[in-house]
């Protein structure tokens, strides 16, 4: 699937991966990868700034960990986070049932 | 400089050229750029297909200048193509009036209502731009012809520099504005200005064929043919969207 029809969604798709359990980009990329069996093969230089944008936002927070001797930002998803993605989640659900019913 | 520098390393540096920002944030997208790119490859993947995968440094520079970036010059690239498109459209209805002229005359296109009356002077004018005119409005239709074509035409010709230019320095990739904002838009605009150019057209219409219905029904005709385009990549992109 392509990054552009993503537009919009991968924000919540985020906070979706991180619900489970904080995690490092690539650790969020590979979630995000497996857990939608393959679709979502985003160009990986995209999920960085929308990460950084959550964080901005409150949304997402973060901090360095040293794995291997490498530092490593860790994000997790923040209470404020939690509520906008059940907000997004309940408001997906009617957007696609809506969607389903005109179009069968 | 050596020419085999490992590639992660000159990919670093190539996005260090291009990000802009406060230095704390440049440090810290390098440190997890550094440390995603290593951990790809550590997985398996070669440098080079660690790297394509990520995207290339100026369009991942673009993507975090836009996490700061306010959303104002975002919906003003869009006001500036949808203005551009719309100017395009008017130039499109100036060809249309072309061809309605040609096939039913220039009363068709503009001719005054019924009981319209010419000063002698206001006649002379008109005589003077087309002295071949049977009449004072035969003159008149055929002089406000003109000016719907050519000033239609002309914001045709300035849309298609607007839009040339939105192409070559405005357009950007990586903007927030939700997926297919400008077609909903150009398709909601364009539809109801469509509608009310048919009403107006076809009002006059039923007035005679000689009273400039043409003008409305030339822009009625690109507008509703505009709507039914962008409603189209609409419900397109929704459909694919849910499959």
């Amino acid at each position: 699937m392509s990054s552009e029809r993503l537009k919009g969604h991968l924000e919540p798709l985020l906070l979706g991966v991180l619900k489970r359990k904080p995690a490092h980009g690539y650790a969020v990329i590979a979630g995000l990868r497996e857990r939608s069996g393959g679709e979502f093969d985003l160009p990986e230089g995209t999920v960085y700034p929308a990460l950084h944008r959550l964080e901005k936002q409150g949304l997402v927070d973060s901090h360095w960990e040293v794995v291997d001797g490498r530092r490593r930002r860790v994000y997790s998803i923040t209470g404020a986070g939690a509520n906008v993605l059940a907000e997004q989640r309940a408001e997906f659900d009617v957007f696609a049932a809506s969607v389903r019913m005109v179009l069968s | 400089m050596s020419s085999d520098r490992d590639p992660v390393e000159q990919y670093l540096d190539r996005l260090l050229v291009e990000l802009r920002g406060r230095v704390p944030d440049v440090r810290r997208i390098l440190v997890e750029v550094d440390d995603h790119l290593h951990e790809a490859i550590a997985e398996g993947m070669s440098p080079h297909d660690a790297i394509a995968s990520f995207g290339s440094p100026r369009a991942v520079a673009r993507r975090f200048d836009a996490v700061d970036a306010p959303i104002v010059p975002d919906l003003c690239r869009l006001a500036w193509k949808l203005g551009a498109v719309g100017l395009i459209a008017i130039g499109l209805s100036g060809v249309l009036s072309l061809g309605m002229r040609a096939a039913w005359g220039s009363a068709f296109v503009a001719g005054d209502p019924v009981g319209v009356t010419y000063t002698a002077a206001r006649c002379a004018d008109y005589r003077e731009y087309h002295p071949g005119a049977s009449t004072c409005a035969a003159a008149a239709s055929a002089h406000h012809a003109d000016e719907i074509e050519e000033y239609r035409v002309l914001a045709g010709i300035l849309g298609v520099v607007g839009f040339g230019l939105w192409r070559w320095k405005l357009r950007r990739d990586a903007d927030r504005l939700p997926i297919e904002l400008d077609h909903t838009i150009a398709g909601v605009a364009f539809g109801l200005g469509g509608l009310a150019c048919l009403a107006q057209g076809v009002s006059m219409l039923a007035e005679g064929t000689q009273h400039g219905a043409g003008q409305w029904l030339s822009a009625a005709v690109v507008a509703l043919a505009a709507a039914a385009y962008a409603g189209t990549r609409v419900l397109r992109t929704l459909r694919v969207g849910v499959a």
